[in-house]
């Protein structure tokens, strides 16, 4: 199981796909300079006869055991290695995409205090233990980590080792609203 | 022939038999079987967010279903006596109506409402009368998601009622005129039976469209939620077999309106038979 | 064709066609003309720096049209293929519904082909992906002794997945105007000495032919827009007009540029479907008024 063409999936995502094809130049993940995005898509495309599906919902292939290996997000990665423990997840040592999510409300939402206590409540650290414990996303709340079981304070996927978020980047403002990446992708879905 | 239609039947339920057993899945992901249990079936009614998307797809589809073929049905009798320009551009508004994609009619019909609930109800708030206490504000919702779909499968009734009347055999409107029927006499007794197909086809399809549909529903739905809506939204979640288990009440419930319909519509058939 | 004796004057008449032409024609004002403006305002536009629409007024989308030719070019081979193959797989189901099958179960049939759509499209999506993956229908054939069958994220599949989705959209028009046909003249032509192939080819066809242009009309438009299929189960590495159309508004974010393919691509749909439509006024109608 060492041979994964066709048995690949990157996203239908420019983030991801092109910033990852970045990193294996060791350029920056967020890179918007046409030259390196050039290289970019030239690896793309010569890797697209390999690649098995590009989409961004890859957990039935990969539970069906007809894709081998995939661009992934460490939710999908914990909720597929807690059902299949031969799934591992790994960090690239060129690095990656580091992210958060966020909460947000409307400038005009009509209950904002509403929306306040509700966030209020989510960051509540005995609620958000319990979240991060279903969906598999780490938490960014050192108040959680305290009240985390030492199985998953110590699972590499949820925890990996400080060195190798080193090398991760956050996505841009820039990047991700960058007509050229999107052509990009565009031109490489097409080939 | 009837070996042929099996076939299609099988077709058509081969991933629906999956989806049914797969809703008896131990494990934690829709596509992924891993042992039976029945824990999604209490999972699922004890979720008050998917019952209450169940609902409002429920009644968005309804809804639209009626309106569309009410209003599908009445444009297509009334456009057999138009002609010019009229006729044309009803031709055309209903055809682009189908042909428009579902992501830009939803963005443009999202961009259009918020522009024109802009600016009528600032307008309203400022007209309202003080004495009937706040004034009423237009916003996404439940009529925007109604809206919305009624345009496009009232346009499919239209194009479906329409090719039937076109291959529609006039001679018993004209006897039931000749022989002294009201206008209306004739459309409720000859007219309409014989669009009856037509205008359930539209209804049936109409109904399936709004129901299953996501892309539109996702832009106008404001802060409702669609059953379509909320499982999409649950691939980054995992999507479990909670949906599964919806799919397959849903089927029951459908299987078993469809067998009471029939078995009743059967015992009327014998019943007058028997009058006779 | 004589003219029907009523007790309407032509004025009532007119009244009666503006009442029931009143509700379609507000709902088309409001809901696709309105959002219609829209869409021709985005596509004279520029995309702002951050995403979505900047007033404009330039042809620079329609200019940088070419850009997609790719995709253009897929989804006019995609739409008559998939139009075809569902057209195939109805008909004869159609035929079976309106002529053969005893009366009574009728009704029941046909509601029968359409219950499994009350179902969500991502399951059945999940689930097609289990029968063509590996652990499905390959894995049946293997067993027969057909090895390496590669179904999944293949143009097979997503035709398969065409057929299937677009099914009732094409039976239906075919089923209904194959139902009003006049089983006496199907026997009165097996009578007359022809074999069941020319009693279809001369008969059937003829008078379902209302029907198979609508059914056909209908999937192909939609063909042409469609996006879903092709990325869930071709595995998105086909691009078609409906996946530029989303990955410009929802990942670029270029609103302007979406906006003019997506006038384009009605545009080119307008003239194919004008052209159907000529093909069937050309039979000829008969106006007799139905009210």
């Amino acid at each position: 199981m060492t041979d994964y063409s066709d048995r690949t999936i990157v996203h239908d995502y420019q983030l991801t796909t092109i910033g990852n094809a970045l990193k294996y130049f060791g350029y920056s993940f967020n890179s918007i300079d046409p030259g390196e995005l050039a290289q970019a898509e030239e690896l793309l495309i010569r890797a697209k006869p390999h690649i098995f599906a590009i989409t961004s919902d890859y957990q039935p292939p990969m539970r069906n055991g007809d894709a081998w290996l995939s661009i992934a997000w460490t939710g999908d990665a914990t909720q597929l290695h807690r059902d299949m423990p031969e799934i591992i997840y790994v960090l690239g040592r060129e690095g990656g995409e580091i992210w958060t999510d966020f909460y947000a409300v409307p400038k005009d939402a009509p209950h904002r205090e509403a929306a306040y206590l509700f966030i209020d409540f989510l960051q509540d650290p005995y609620v958000n233990a319990r979240e991060v414990q279903a969906h598999g996303y780490p938490p960014t709340d050192r108040r959680v980590d305290a009240l985390m079981p030492d199985s998953v304070l110590n699972d590499p996927i949820l925890y990996p080792a400080a060195e190798l978020l080193n090398a991760l980047e956050f996505g841009a403002a820039a990047t991700l609203t960058n007509p050229l990446r999107a052509e990009i992708l565009a031109r490489f879905k097409s080939a | 022939m009837r070996a042929y239609a099996t076939l299609v039947y099988v077709f058509l339920y081969a991933p629906i038999g999956l989806i049914v057993l797969f809703s008896f899945n131990a494990g934690r992901h829709a596509s992924d079987f891993r042992g039976f249990s029945t824990q999604w079936y209490g999972t699922a009614a004890s979720n008050p967010f998917v019952m209450d998307a169940l609902l409002t797809s429920l009644t968005v589809a309804g809804t639209s279903a009626v309106l569309a073929t009410l209003f599908g049905t009445s444009a297509a009798l009334a456009l057999q006596r138009v002609r010019g320009p009229l006729r044309v551009i009803f031709d055309a508004l209903t055809y682009i109506a189908i042909m428009v994609p579902g992501i830009v009619i939803g963005i443009a019909t999202l961009v259009a409402l918020v522009t024109l609930f802009g600016t009528v109800n600032p307008l309203l708030a400022g007209l309202w009368p003080e004495t009937l206490g706040k004034a009423p504000s237009f916003g996404l919702g439940y009529a925007s998601l109604i809206a919305a779909h009624t345009l496009f499968t009232m346009s499919l009734v239209i194009v479906i009622v329409r090719a039937r009347i076109q291959g529609m055999d006039r001679s018993p409107i004209e006897a039931s005129a000749d022989l002294y029927a009201t206008p209306f006499g004739t459309f409720r007794q000859v007219t309409l039976p014989l669009l009856f197909p037509a205008v359930l086809a539209g209804f049936l399809l109409s109904f399936t469209f709004s129901f299953d549909d996501f892309v539109i529903a996702f832009f106008v739905a404001g802060s409702e939620t669609t059953l379509p809506i909320y499982v999409f939204s649950s691939i980054r979640r995992g999507v479990t077999p909670e949906i599964n288990a919806i799919g397959s009440v849903m089927l029951a419930v459908s299987l078993m309106l469809l067998v009471i319909a029939q078995w009743t519509i059967r015992r009327r058939a014998h019943a007058d038979r028997a009058k006779r | 064709m004589t003219t029907a004796m009523t007790t309407k004057g032509p004025r009532e008449k007119a009244w009666t066609t503006v009442l029931l032409l009143a509700p379609s024609g507000l709902w088309f004002f409001f809901l696709l003309v309105l959002p219609l403006v829209v869409v021709v305002v985005f596509s004279f536009g520029e995309r702002a720096p951050a995403g979505g629409y900047a007033p404009a007024f330039s042809l620079a989308q329609y200019a940088n049209l070419p850009a997609r030719l790719t995709a253009f070019r897929n989804t006019m081979t995609l739409a008559p293929l998939g139009t075809l193959a569902c057209l195939l797989a109805a008909y004869p189901l159609a035929y079976y519904l309106a002529i053969k099958a005893p009366r009574r179960l009728k009704l029941f049939l046909l509601v029968l082909v359409i219950v499994p759509f009350w179902t969500s499209f991502l399951i059945r999506t999940y689930a097609w992906i289990f029968i063509l993956g590996g652990r499905g229908l390959p894995a049946l054939l293997a067993w027969m002794g057909w090895e390496d069958v590669r179904l999944i994220y293949t143009p097979t599949a997503v035709l398969i997945g065409i057929v299937y989705g677009y099914l009732p959209l094409m039976l239906f028009p075919i089923y209904v105007s194959l139902e009003r046909l006049d089983k006496s003249l199907i026997e009165a032509s097996n009578d007359l000495g022809a074999n069941p192939i020319r009693t279809f080819l001369q008969v059937t066809l003829p008078l379902s032919a209302p029907g198979v242009i609508t059914g056909c009309m209908l999937v192909f438009i939609l063909l042409m827009g469609e996006y879903l299929i092709p990325a869930l189960l071709g595995g998105g590495k086909v691009f078609f007009v409906g996946n530029a159309l989303v990955d410009l508004f929802l990942q670029s974010r270029n609103w302007p540029f979406g906006s003019a393919l997506a006038v384009t691509l009605v545009a080119v749909m307008l003239v194919t479907v004008s052209l159907y439509l000529r093909l069937t006024r050309a039979k000829g109608e008969r106006d007799v008024s139905l009210l």
